[in-house]
């Protein structure tokens, strides 16, 4: 073998010694070879093991006590040995086999001996340094010919609970080993090189834990590491557009981390990531618009920011955007209302598969995100492998829905000339007969939706089975998972379907390189009642009963007469019908089917390169391909009612939408002195979305089984395309002083096709800054364990909506001669100035923790301004053009606070009690419309979404329960120009969330969730029909009940109706809701040792969400609203669902 | 033994090449961006350039479209202003419509959803104008290659444009048009309508249909400005068989007849049962097909009042006569008088299949006007002309044929025309807010 050195003349040492080690000649007999280098060097040289020397068993060269600092991350072993040799006054000679080796190491020593510092640098790499008596040093193989490797096995536990802790990362530090915990917090990292080394554990919501372990030759090394819990994560690697790492503690704006596996193994069921997300980080409103299974949440950060434009947060898996629509699948039939509830997008992925979701907020952070990212980014990362044995998890959940809404009554006047003249005839007892007191009415009631002889609800079941595994080696990590959701809603044509698969996998060809492949595809299924602002609605129906067409509900819960029969003597026909509903059974509008189909991939490749120690590389490219089909059919049925709908209806679209991501960044990391550090990232970006659609609507069927466009009487077809491109390039610049003081700066342009023709690229800056006060060399506050000032400014873009800016026709027929004629009408004036909304924000805040992080808070300020707000200006009528015009003349502003506080109440051996308390504030308003006219949802001066109308301030009734006429005053208006009053706002102004949750014994835990929402007012836009609002129609029979529901203003403001326009229902919207109650039990090893298949870890979850709901909001329920996940500001729900009751039970094994 | 390692390569030399290829991606992506496929859009669907040759028949049929979607609206909106039509449904707009309570903020004048329910028609008779002056204009500067002033598409285009302009006299106070002012009183519209229909006839290739309805238009709008003699010279030369009709489908729900969807298929508005339900010939009991009424079993969707239909205008496809030799015959009818005008009504009725015919019981001269009016309005029941026949009897023979009440018994407003909606006042920059 030849053995060649290389030989660096480091100061001023160097020696003979070197010189013969430099002259070392070729080992060629078989003796030599066995006995090795160092043998022969030791024999030849009198070189010395550092080991030896800094044991004291030989005199150490007086170089190496030379006081020497250092501070590197991954450099060659042999630059940072030089680099101790050069401060120590030493020579050094290395092989070139160390170059070919790769070895790369971190080191952090200050003020240390050179020989302490060699020792730290060479440990556990497999090289020992050789040392002769005059200071020449040499680097060969430690103990060549022999096995150098051992095993480092333990387990990771809470130090509090003892409970152990998975998918904890484990690495044995400088060797690129490394473990990940499974479920009972077990580790195992073979082949590793014998010496000391230094272990290091992490997991989110811990704190960072390090530990030096020997490994011995063929010995397995046993650790225990007890993780602290630790809310105050400044050295936690964030999501930035950086190339290289990241640190929470450089960043100055709050980028907050939900760990989605913590947050489903403590308190949430795992069918629906917006569940994970909801009451989860302070600013994001996840609003829950209906009880239906795959009904959209709304998405917000930091509350409305746009006028026009959406305020849903562009969202990223792996690296790459994809598609964030809140607002898909099939809308109901609803005589063209917008009101229905939509699917989302976001609730596609699987929450099982993913690891975290990190939420970068105002524009102050997401300045480097694009031109689209303006209301915030939500970054999901999904689960990766580790170097470690195949770990396999086995879960399934099942759960029960439960319809616990209280549905209103229908009232029915029974005539006195029926002879029904006391509430307690006989007669009409089982319609639970009341007397109005006033007007000595009585009413008959009936409720289709609570009797349970015709309530349409059952109980939905829900079930949902997963796989996953991860392992992988040094090299190739893998990870993957399935799983089946099968979800019942509590109405009949409600439910969900959804097989998601994900395959990851990360390939590390070189300690330079790696490359990621992500993989998920999800195949589904969602079918949406028809309800809300719906005729085919079954809330709709029951809620306007019509109790004289009812069954009465007999004492012992079976079915009477009809009312009509016993009142008239009439048939039963209409009974039959309608069984109290406003026109038909709840079967005749179950056949209405409304249904989703889809299939998605969202794949990603990010490869990571470090060609050289300095500069760190990264290129992801991505796809996300979303197909559906969304198909609504409302078969031929002359029983069902409203005309159009008996004849039948059908809309069958197919659309395909795909975005493409391009995203590469390039990071220079330089040590400028030995206390200032410098990165400096280049990047650029590429996004190109498509969507294209067909499809058909008909109406009219000349048969029940009719279910296709052709087949329909009249029927149109349509096809769509749109495209957008996006591009950009940034360059950010930090500096770090003392790994303490953090200050960047960024600046990045965008260019967008949906810019009109006459507007260039945009230009967004941003900076921020980060000090870190608890690692400045004056802090002594002892008790104070963590404490950091951030402050960040930027300003951010929201790009108009594509082709905002075009000017389009609409295209015409003309039927001449029975031939169609083809041809173009105008439409839309479109703006070739249009640009970006510019949104710029300053954000300010702290993050501490105190008593050794058992206690931890953060709190952010923020206020941010958005101009040229894209506000839809009409055009004048007689331009021709039918459509308005988008403009940026708008501004909105909106300040607010986000805080939270965490702490471990109770931190004993057996009990932990964390507490956690999250606050959010946002008051959004229009601060100027550009000379726009206002509406009665935005105005200036008000917030988005604003509640008015005329009031009535007082008003008398007389003895008969009427409105004594020239009695009612109305309230001053305050609204300039209007005769309204204000109300309030439409949407919370502060929100809270309280979690709470106590582990036992380390295996028993109980968790527990409020939230809680005020500041702002709602209406119901159906509790109307409770109260009655007109004379017309169904209303009418329970119009003289008023007088016992609503008080004599709320009376007369009904009773005048549409001569004043008042709206009475405007409530408070406070609420409190117990979101969950979970209860999880880990079960003992012993307790396992008699299960067969090699399980390593049992736990069993039980929980129920939706427990409870505080509120003085008179409709059905605070949170929903019939908009479903659109972007408008409209909260009234109208016949909408409220959230079910939930009860799941889950079982997981680790195998 | 060789000394190895990057001995020959100096540190500079160490990083060229993993800085370079590291930036490959930097440099490839703005050559990626040029490449034509990654940022080249589509352009949106329905973007064009309406000024080219081959699109001149599809701006023709658009405009076409535009008229006819016009007309109907005009008909029904006006309908209800006048004596033909009234709300027979709880809609809002359409009872406001019906009390001639309109004011300038009123949604039925201008409503954006054009396409829906609730067309309003302010909007439409912009449309239908604009659509077709722009096509006059492009083969003005000869943006459609072949077609100039004397083609028959300019010619046609002109004749839309005039009829637009004179339903606009018709039923609004004033007016300003293509999103400018100034604002034009309704005297002024129909001046710049008839300068549309003398347009049209000016042109040396027109058609003998579009010549014929551009005469009809003309006489029209001489006869609203007092203009008799024009009048009386442009209706003669009009064969009292001509007819043009606006065509409609039951095809989709936007070429439905929009009379037709309001009155049979929505059922939010009635044939006035008081003006035109029973009407026979001259007191003789014969009925009058030409105002033919069915009473539709079925009240108005919300339990309004009761619905006449009007069998005229009978299914989504039935035509609605744009201009006819009927009106020209009228138009003659009342500004001659006398045995001319008798003459004319008995032929009208021939015309329609009608045998009894009509004689003045003396000489006055009233009587065969008001023969005339009454004639006129059945001859042309739902075709477009009683808004402006009744703000002409007003101002010329002080006859306020509008109705003083609804069916309901609500006094109605007295209003004889629509204001400016306020929409167009606040947006188009030639106007200011009162």
């Amino acid at each position: 073998m030849m053995q060649s050195i290389v030989a660096r003349l480091v100061g001023r040492s160097f020696t003979s010694a070197a010189l013969a080690v430099l002259s070392l000649a070729p080992l060629t007999n078989a003796s030599a070879q066995a006995a090795g280098s160092t043998y022969l060097l030791a024999q030849q040289s009198n070189y010395q093991r550092l080991d030896a020397l800094t044991a004291g068993r030989t005199a150490a060269p007086t170089q190496l006590a030379m006081q020497v600092s250092l501070r590197r991350q991954h450099v060659p072993l042999q630059q940072a040995l030089m680099e101790i040799a050069s401060q120590a006054g030493m020579g050094l000679s290395y092989g070139e086999e160390l170059a070919a080796a790769r070895v790369s190491i971190s080191i952090d020593v200050r003020n240390v001996s050179a020989a302490t510092a060699f020792a730290t640098a060479i440990r556990g790499t497999g090289w020992m340094l050789y040392v002769s008596p005059s200071g020449q040093a040499v680097v060969l193989r430690d103990a060549a010919g022999r096995s150098v490797v051992g095993t480092v096995s333990g387990s990771v536990v809470d130090a509090a609970t003892g409970e152990g802790i998975a998918a904890v990362t484990v690495l044995v530090e400088g060797t690129g080993l490394g473990a990940a915990t499974g479920s009972d917090g077990s580790f195992r990292i073979a082949n590793v090189p014998e010496g000391v080394h230094t272990l290091a554990a992490r997991r989110l919501g811990y704190a960072p834990f390090s530990t030096s372990v020997t490994v011995l030759a063929n010995e397995e090394a046993t650790v225990a590491i007890r993780l602290v819990r630790s809310a105050v994560q400044l050295d936690e690697v964030v999501v930035s557009v950086s190339a290289s790492d990241t640190k929470r503690a450089s960043i100055g704006t709050d980028i907050p981390r939900l760990d989605v596996e913590d947050k489903i193994a403590k308190a949430a069921s795992s069918s629906s990531l917006s569940d994970v997300l909801h009451s989860s980080v302070p600013g994001v409103d996840v609003n829950l618009p209906s009880g239906q299974v795959g009904a959209a949440s709304v998405i917000r950060i930091r509350g409305i920011n746009s006028l026009t434009q959406g305020t849903t947060p562009l969202i990223y898996v792996d690296g790459v955007r994809v598609n964030n629509n809140t607002n898909a699948g099939p809308q109901s039939f609803d005589f063209g209302y917008n009101g229905s509830q939509s699917v989302s997008r976001f609730d596609d992925l699987n929450p099982s598969e993913i690891a975290d979701i990190q939420v970068i907020k105002g524009p102050a952070a997401t300045a480097l995100y694009g031109s689209e990212a303006g209301v915030g980014v939500i970054a999901i990362t999904t689960k990766r492998g580790a170097n470690a044995g195949t770990q396999f998890t086995v879960q399934t959940e099942q759960s029960i829905l439960q319809d616990v809404a209280n549905y209103n009554d229908g009232y029915y006047p029974v005539p006195a000339t029926t002879g029904v003249t006391d509430v307690n005839d006989p007669r009409i007892q089982p319609w639970r007969p009341v007397r109005n007191p006033v007007t000595g009415e009585i009413f008959a009631r009936a409720n289709p939706l609570m009797n349970e002889a015709t309530r349409p609800f059952r109980i939905g079941w829900g079930q949902n089975y997963s796989v996953e595994g991860r392992g992988g080696g040094e090299r190739t990590k893998f990870y993957f998972s399935t799983k089946y959701d099968d979800k019942e809603g509590t109405l009949p044509n409600n439910a969900s379907r959804r097989l998601n698969l994900r395959a990851n996998l990360d390939i590390t060809p070189n300690e330079k390189l790696t490359i990621s492949f992500s993989n998920g595809y999800v195949d589904s299924r969602i079918l949406v009642p028809h309800n809300d602002h719906s005729a085919l609605g079954m809330i709709t129906n029951g809620s306007l009963s019509f109790p004289l067409y009812s069954y009465g509900v007999m004492p012992d819960g079976s079915r009477g007469d009809c009312l009509a029969t016993v009142l008239f003597a009439s048939s039963d026909s209409l009974c039959r019908v309608r069984q109290g509903n406003l026109s038909a059974t709840f079967d005749k509008l179950a056949t209405a089917h409304n249904e989703e189909r889809l299939g998605r991939y969202i794949g990603s490749v990010t490869a990571k390169w470090q060609p050289i120690d300095w500069l760190s590389t990264r290129l992801a490219v991505g796809m996300d391909r979303v197909d559906t089909r969304t198909y609504q059919l409302v078969p031929l049925d002359p029983d069902r009612p409203f005309a159009q709908l008996s004849d039948g209806f059908i809309t069958d679209g197919h659309a395909t939408d795909r975005t493409y991501s391009i995203d590469y960044a390039a990071s220079g990391t330089f040590a400028l002195t030995e206390k200032l550090a410098s990165v400096t990232t280049l990047g650029g970006q590429f996004f190109r979305k498509e969507y294209e659609e067909m499809g058909c609507t008909g109406s009219g069927f000349s048969s029940p089984t009719a279910t296709a466009c052709d087949a329909s009487i009249t029927f149109t077809g349509a096809s769509g395309l749109a495209q957008s491109v996006e591009r950009g390039g940034f360059l950010q610049q930090q500096f770090a002083l003392n790994d303490a003081i953090f200050v960047t700066g960024a600046l990045r342009v965008d260019d967008n096709s949906g810019f009109g023709e006459q507007v260039g690229s945009i230009w967004s800056p941003s900076a921020n800054a980060s000090v870190v006060l608890s690692r400045m060399s004056f802090w002594k506050f002892d008790r104070i364990s963590n404490f950091r000032l951030r402050a960040g400014w930027g300003k951010a873009a929201q790009a108009p909506s594509p082709y905002a800016y075009a000017r389009t026709y609409r295209p015409v027929r003309v039927e001449s001669g029975g031939m169609q004629l083809s041809g173009f009408t105008m439409y839309a004036p479109g703006n070739p100035d249009l640009t970006a909304e510019r949104k710029e924000e300053i954000e300010v805040g702290f993050d501490m923790g105190m008593f050794a992080d058992r206690v931890t808070g953060t709190f952010t300020y923020f206020d941010q301004s958005t101009t040229g707000a894209i506000i839809y200006r009409r055009v004048a009528p007689s331009s021709g053009y039918e459509q308005t015009q988008a403009v940026n003349l708008g501004r909105l502003d909106n300040h607010g606070i986000e805080a939270t506080i965490s702490a471990d109440v109770v931190a004993t051996s057996n009990v932990l009690w964390n507490v956690t308390l999250s606050a959010s504030t946002q008051h959004p308003i229009v601060a100027s419309l550009g000379g726009q006219p206002p509406s009665n949802s935005i105005r200036e001066g008000y917030a988005p979404g604003y509640l008015s109308s005329p009031v009535v301030a007082s008003a008398e009734r007389d003895a008969d329960g009427k409105i004594v006429p020239g009695s009612v005053v109305m309230a001053t208006p305050n609204i300039a120009g209007t005769d309204r009053v204000y109300i309030g706002t439409a949407h919370p102004t502060n929100e809270q969330s309280l979690a709470s949750s106590a582990t036992l014994f380390g295996r028993l835990r109980v968790s527990t969730t409020f939230s809680r929402a005020a500041g702002h007012y709602k209406s119901d836009g159906g509790i109307r029909y409770a109260t009655p609002f007109s004379r017309s129609q169904h209303v009418s029979e329970m119009y003289a009940l008023r007088q016992i529901m609503l008080s004599p203003e709320e009376q007369a403001a009904l009773e005048l109706g549409n001569a004043v326009n008042a709206f009475v229902f405007y409530d408070k919207g406070n609420f409190v809701r117990w979101r969950d109650l979970t209860v999880g039990y880990e079960l003992p090893s012993a307790a396992l040792a008699f299960v067969p298949g090699g399980i390593s870890s049992a736990h069993l979850t039980v929980g129920g969400q939706n427990l409870h709901t505080w509120t003085a909001f008179r409709g059905l329920d605070p949170e929903i609203r019939d908009a479903g996940g659109s972007n408008s500001f409209g909260t009234s729900p109208y016949f909408t669902q409220p959230p079910a009751r939930l009860f799941f039970v889950r079982l997981a094994f680790g195998i | 033994m060789r000394t190895a390692g990057l001995k020959y390569r100096s540190r500079a030399g160490r990083l060229i090449a993993p800085v370079s290829i590291s930036m490959v991606p930097i440099l490839a992506l703005p050559l990626a961006m040029a490449c034509g496929s990654l940022v080249d859009i589509a352009p949106e669907p329905h973007t064009i350039d309406a000024s080219r040759r081959v699109f001149l028949e599809q701006a023709m049929i658009g405009a076409t479209s535009d008229l006819y979607s016009a007309y109907d609206t005009f008909i029904v909106h006006a309908g209800v202003f006048t004596d033909e039509f009234f709300a027979s449904s709880l809609d809002g707009a359409a009872l406001r419509e019906d009390l001639r309570e309109v004011d300038e903020n009123s949604s039925a004048s201008f409503a954006e959803r054009e396409k829906t329910i609730y067309s309003g028609w302010w909007l439409p008779q912009h449309k239908a104008s604009v659509s077709a002056r722009v096509i006059q204009e492009n083969i003005e500067k000869g943006e459609y290659e072949g077609a100039t002033r004397d083609s028959p598409e300019y010619a046609r285009a002109a004749m839309y444009e005039g009829f637009a302009k004179t339903w606009i006299a018709d039923a609004w106070c004033s007016a300003a048009f293509d999103g400018e002012g100034p604002e034009y009183t309704s005297e002024e519209v129909y001046s710049l309508a008839e300068q549309r229909f003398t347009r049209a006839l000016d042109v040396a290739g027109i058609e003998a249909d579009v010549r014929s309805a551009a005469l009809v238009g003309r006489a029209r709008v001489r006869l609203m400005m007092n203009d008799q003699a024009g009048a009386l010279a442009d209706a003669g030369l009009v064969d009292p068989d001509f007819e043009l009709a606006a065509t409609y489908s039951s095809s989709t729900i936007e070429q439905n007849n929009r009379v037709w969807w309001h009155n049979w298929g929505y059922g939010n508005i009635s044939v006035d049962y008081r003006a035109y339900s029973g009407l026979t010939l001259d007191d003789t009991g014969i009925p009058d097909p030409r105002v033919e009424l069915v009473l539709d079993p079925i009240p108005a969707y919300d339990k309004g009042q009761p619905l006449w239909a009007a069998r005229k205008v009978a299914s989504a496809s039935s035509p609605l006569v744009l201009a006819s030799g009927d009106e020209a015959q009228f138009i003659v009818a009342e500004i001659e008088g006398g045995a001319e005008a008798v003459s004319i009504i008995n032929a009208a009725r021939a015309r329609h299949g009608i045998t009894v015919t009509w004689s003045p019981a003396g000489g006055d001269p009233d009587e065969i006007r008001d023969k005339v009016i009454d004639e006129r309005r059945r001859t042309l029941f739902l075709e477009g002309t009683r808004m402006g026949d009744l703000r002409r009897y007003a101002d010329r023979y002080a006859l306020d044929l509008f109705p003083a009440t609804s069916p309901q018994g609500d006094a109605t407003r007295g209003a004889r025309c629509y204001p400016l909606p306020l929409v167009e006042r606040a947006n188009n920059p030639g106007l200011t807010l009162p």
